[in-house]
């Protein structure tokens, strides 16, 4: 849906600015210096603040709003963005910015756990057909490819369905999402691994007597962390859009829980129906647009941070 | 040319069957059974049950199965649907060209768009009209699409309606009442107002595919003005327009074919969203029905075709790609 390969600029971090005077006796390690260079990334760390504190508001805010989030007042039905109701009511006279917080929870809670899912699976399976190369690369990739030639909301939609019985339980939206996910990191992951396999530092394991497993884990994985990072941030983004298109489409989780996408699908029914009905679509997909842009820019920063060769791509 | 094409046909097959392969074992796996709807019948004693399964071969060990799907979709047999009884394949026919003429529309609006944004973007590079792009294309690329198509409901449908009574443009469908037609049967119904149902839902799904295309026009525009036939036609004392539109331009298009037949997986998952949002009859609305009913024969069918038309289109793809840059050789 979004493609990871797009940059903020083409510049280099930091082009055209005076260069600072480092302390070149001290020495700084790697993640020092990718942290460094992250922090001159403005718009990463705006983004990265932003997101901090939409978590907060998330999981801190409901706390301190009186009112319940799945209290119909049918009396207040579609209010006006006011006093006590910040985003006006929805179509129960619920209160939609207690709603938002609360599905926050929800949309974030599911986009980073279906990260968590992607990034095994995908790295996993990129490690192996990159690692081992010959067969297994073969059949692996070829396996991807399969996947990734059927466009993924259809095959989420057909897993969710089929789960109408058992129940749409975070459980299976998360799994679904991350078990649908994973080819595009595993193709990262691959290239990236088939790169260091030919190293020289491998090379020494080898002969110094690694074993396979122990050069995956020493030698290999620190070498891919960087781009893991980076798949792992924009495939939040993914996970939140996925997740908010499924609960659109009414594959999402059930009622009465609501996710900004369920937000929206609610809303969606009932647009026409009064002159302040419109806020109930207005405000969720805000939301998701914040959060969304936030972890693609933070993604962005990332990626020149780990790797400032890698601006013009 | 032709043994190119040929063998990247025979390059394909292998992967569908792959493709055919996992989707199938995916129906297998799942907790509701592909049969399941057929069994839905609360009077069908056990006896009956089993006699159905038998019919259709539901008991017949998996391998089977698949080859017999296999051999029926070679002779453009796709199964039918358990719920209505019509052929999936008349029933995809049936849907398809809606889908198309909303993707066709979508890359009419996408390359409109999105080429004279990535060569604006790439000439005034680190301009803060560049900026301004790009920031934009990031907003594009995060932007949720059936959101994106609400707000512009409430934005020229919804509040003309509640302010002024009456609406900039259709939200649901292809045509008005009184005016259908059926693409399927070459009917365009009253054309004019097709495409005015046409804009907006042809907009919401162009506009991811625009912020993609645009940073991809810019990318590939700064690429080919470094190149040293660009500095020899600025040598020469031609204007930087003629620069730009006859030496630029056209060479930085090439890779914009590729880009279009990858695109064709996102476009179709686009579709979907866009016709939910729109109610526009097409294959991803079709999809989206037949999950709600459990109907698996057509969501395989789908699945399949969908595939077939990826597949196909990443094909299309490069050998246009090779008929539209002569730099490239056929092995």
């Amino acid at each position: 849906m979004i493609n990871p390969t797009l940059e903020q600029s083409e510049l280099p971090p930091g082009a055209g600015q005076r260069v600072p005077d480092y302390d070149l006796t001290r020495e700084i390690g790697y993640y020092q210096l990718v942290w460094r260079r992250l922090l001159r990334h403005r718009l990463a760390v705006i983004s990265g603040g932003v997101l901090v504190l939409l978590a907060v508001a998330c999981y801190l805010g409901p706390l301190l709003l009186p009112m319940r989030w799945d209290e119909p007042d049918l009396f207040n039905r579609y209010a006006a963005p006011s006093f006590p109701h910040v985003m006006g009511t929805d179509d129960l006279g619920r209160d939609l910015f207690k709603r938002i917080l609360e599905g926050g929870q929800v949309s974030l809670a599911v986009g980073v756990l279906a990260m968590l899912v992607t990034i095994i699976l995908g790295g996993l399976i990129g490690a192996l057909a990159g690692y081992f190369g010959r067969l297994a690369d073969n059949s692996l990739m070829r396996f991807t490819d399969a996947v990734l030639a059927i466009p993924q909301i259809f095959i989420l939609i057909l897993i969710i369905a089929s789960f109408r019985q058992a129940g749409h339980t975070p459980a299976v939206i998360i799994l679904a999402i991350g078990v649908t996910s994973w080819p595009y990191t595993a193709r990262i992951i691959r290239s990236v691994v088939l790169s260091i396999r030919e190293k020289e530092f491998v090379e020494a394991a080898r002969a110094t007597g690694s074993g396979n497993l122990k050069i995956l884990v020493r030698h290999v994985l620190p070498n891919v962390l960087g781009p893991i990072m980076v798949a792992a941030t924009l495939t939040i983004g993914f996970a939140i859009i996925l997740e908010s298109a499924l609960s659109f489409l009414g594959y999402g989780l059930g009622p009465p829980i609501a996710s900004w996408g369920g937000m929206l699908f609610n809303a969606n029914a009932f647009i026409y129906d009064a002159p302040y009905a419109p806020f109930a679509a207005l405000f969720p997909g805000l939301m998701i647009l914040i959060a969304v842009l936030c972890v693609n820019f933070v993604g962005d920063g990332l990626r020149d941070a780990f790797d400032p060769r890698s601006f013009e791509r | 040319m032709t043994k190119y094409i040929v063998r990247r046909i025979l390059q394909a097959i292998p992967l569908l069957l792959v493709i055919s392969f996992v989707l199938f074992a995916i129906l297998q796996v799942l907790p509701e059974k592909p049969w399941d709807l057929l069994l839905r019948n609360p009077r069908m004693t056990a006896a009956d049950r089993a006699r159905l399964l038998d019919y259709y071969g539901f008991n017949r060990p998996f391998l089977t199965q698949y080859l017999t799907y296999m051999r029926n979709l070679l002779h453009f047999d796709l199964g039918f649907s358990y719920f209505s009884h019509q052929s999936t394949v008349s029933l995809i026919a049936e849907r398809l060209p809606n889908t198309v003429l909303l993707m066709g529309t979508s890359y009419i609006f996408t390359l409109l768009i999105a080429i004279p944004i990535g060569i604006v973007a790439a000439v005034k590079q680190y301009s803060k009209l560049d900026n301004f792009l790009t920031t934009g294309a990031f907003i594009g690329i995060s932007l949720p699409q059936f959101w994106f198509g609400l707000m512009l409901i409430i934005l020229l449908s919804v509040l003309p309606y509640q302010h002024l009574g009456f609406r900039l443009f259709p939200t649901d469908g292809m045509w008005d009442s009184g005016h259908e037609g059926n693409l399927a049967h070459l009917n365009l119904g009253d054309p004019i107002n097709l495409a005015w149902h046409l804009v907006l839902p042809g907009i919401v799904l162009a506009v991811q595919s625009i912020a993609q295309y645009g940073r991809f026009v810019r990318s590939s525009m700064l690429d080919v003005l470094s190149q040293d036939y660009i500095r020899t036609a600025r040598a020469k004392g031609l204007s930087q327009l003629r620069v730009v539109v006859r030496h630029g331009f056209r060479n930085s298009l090439l890779p914009l074919i590729t880009l279009m037949g990858l695109d064709v997986p996102q476009l179709f998952a686009g579709a979907l969203i866009t016709e939910q949002v729109f109610t526009w009859p097409g294959m991803g609305r079709l999809f989206w029905e037949s999950a709600g009913k459990g109907d698996y024969q057509v969501l395989l069918g789908i699945m399949i075709i969908l595939a077939i038309l990826v597949v196909l289109g990443n094909l299309i793809a490069d050998v246009a790609y090779g008929w539209a840059d002569p730099r490239i050789q056929y092995r």
